[in-house]
């Protein structure tokens, strides 16, 4: 089993990192936002809000480039659009999809979480208040 | 007494370095740190004066410093991020948190208000939503006992449960 996993960098990547070594898994990639500091990932997009739904639309070809050369069987993202553009592209390859929406939102699923419940195979939250039939509750980091 | 205080990385947060200005002012003895966030310039940087010699302040200390700077600390200070509320609760690391808030244009939206309240909830971490209020706890906290180990026990309960159900949910898929 081969599992890519997508965050853009801070609070979204320290949860990704700490889901990550939750899964059993063959082979663990990881996608993130371009920072300075940050190095441990494989793979690299320009970070954006979810409200610039265009310049996601610019990093789409790169987007789906990464998800075919990694070859994953699963896609796992926690936020935020950046990830949410990779698990978009796992999906328009045909690979299975799972969105884990961040703690950080305790109120109300996050907007690319919501945008997430149109494609993805599973659309968890970590809140088991925000369970709903599509969203749905399997446990919390924290 | 030695204060670890971060303030993030988005938008400015001039309230966090007033706070430092606060402790610094009535504590000149401690030793304050103070990560103010990429580009922190004008009000988001702490004014001391030279009484209070002991004032560390960065926009951004390399990661390996910060990680002394952080085992170091007796106490931290954070924003409500993800990140340090995950590296405060897992090290067991006594902190007190002041969210971002949108209203004053530190962030985006109000989620760290929420993160802040839903986390004092369950955890019993102090969150606090102005500055004096702040500053006293602070001033008051060599008095208060550090969190409970129990509490990282807890969430390593919870991930233990979590993983189970998220590689069942994998291998159905």
């Amino acid at each position: 089993m081969r599992i890519l996993f997508a965050a853009s960098f801070g609070g979204h990547w320290a949860q990704l990192k700490r889901v990550s070594v939750l899964l059993s898994c063959d082979e663990r990639q990881f996608v993130s936002t371009a920072e300075s500091q940050h190095t441990s990932a494989d793979y690299y997009l320009e970070d954006f809000s979810i409200r610039e739904v265009w310049r996601g639309v610019l990093q789409l070809p790169r987007a789906l480039g990464i998800v075919r050369r990694s070859r994953p069987d699963v896609v796992v993202s926690t936020g935020a659009a950046p990830g949410l553009l990779i698990l978009f592209a796992g999906f328009l390859l045909g690979r299975k999809t799972i969105w884990v929406d961040s703690i950080a939102n305790s109120r109300k699923v996050s907007l690319s979480g919501r945008a997430a419940c149109l494609f993805a195979t599973r659309v968890l939250t970590q809140w088991p208040e925000l369970e709903t039939r599509r969203v749905r509750y399997l446990g919390r980091l924290l | 007494m030695n204060v670890l205080f971060t303030a993030g990385t988005q938008f400015p947060f001039a309230r966090m370095a007033r706070v430092v200005e606060g402790v610094a002012e009535r504590c000149p003895e401690w030793r304050l740190v103070f990560q103010a966030g990429p580009g922190a310039s004008g009000s988001a940087l702490p004014v001391c004066s030279p009484a209070h010699a002991d004032v560390k302040a960065a926009p951004m200390f390399p990661q390996v410093e910060f990680e002394a700077l952080f085992q170091e600390a007796d106490l931290v200070v954070t924003h409500a991020g993800m990140g340090n509320l995950l590296l405060c609760l897992e090290r067991a690391k006594p902190f007190f948190m002041l969210p971002r808030l949108a209203s004053l244009r530190e962030h985006r939206n109000e989620h760290q208000r929420d993160t802040a309240e839903a986390i004092s909830e369950r955890y019993g971490v102090p969150a606090f939503f102005e500055v004096e209020p702040l500053v006293e706890a602070i001033l008051g906290a060599q008095s208060e006992a550090p969190p409970a180990l129990e509490l990282r026990d807890a969430i390593e309960r919870e991930r233990r449960v979590f993983a189970k159900r998220l590689n069942s949910l994998v291998e159905s898929l």
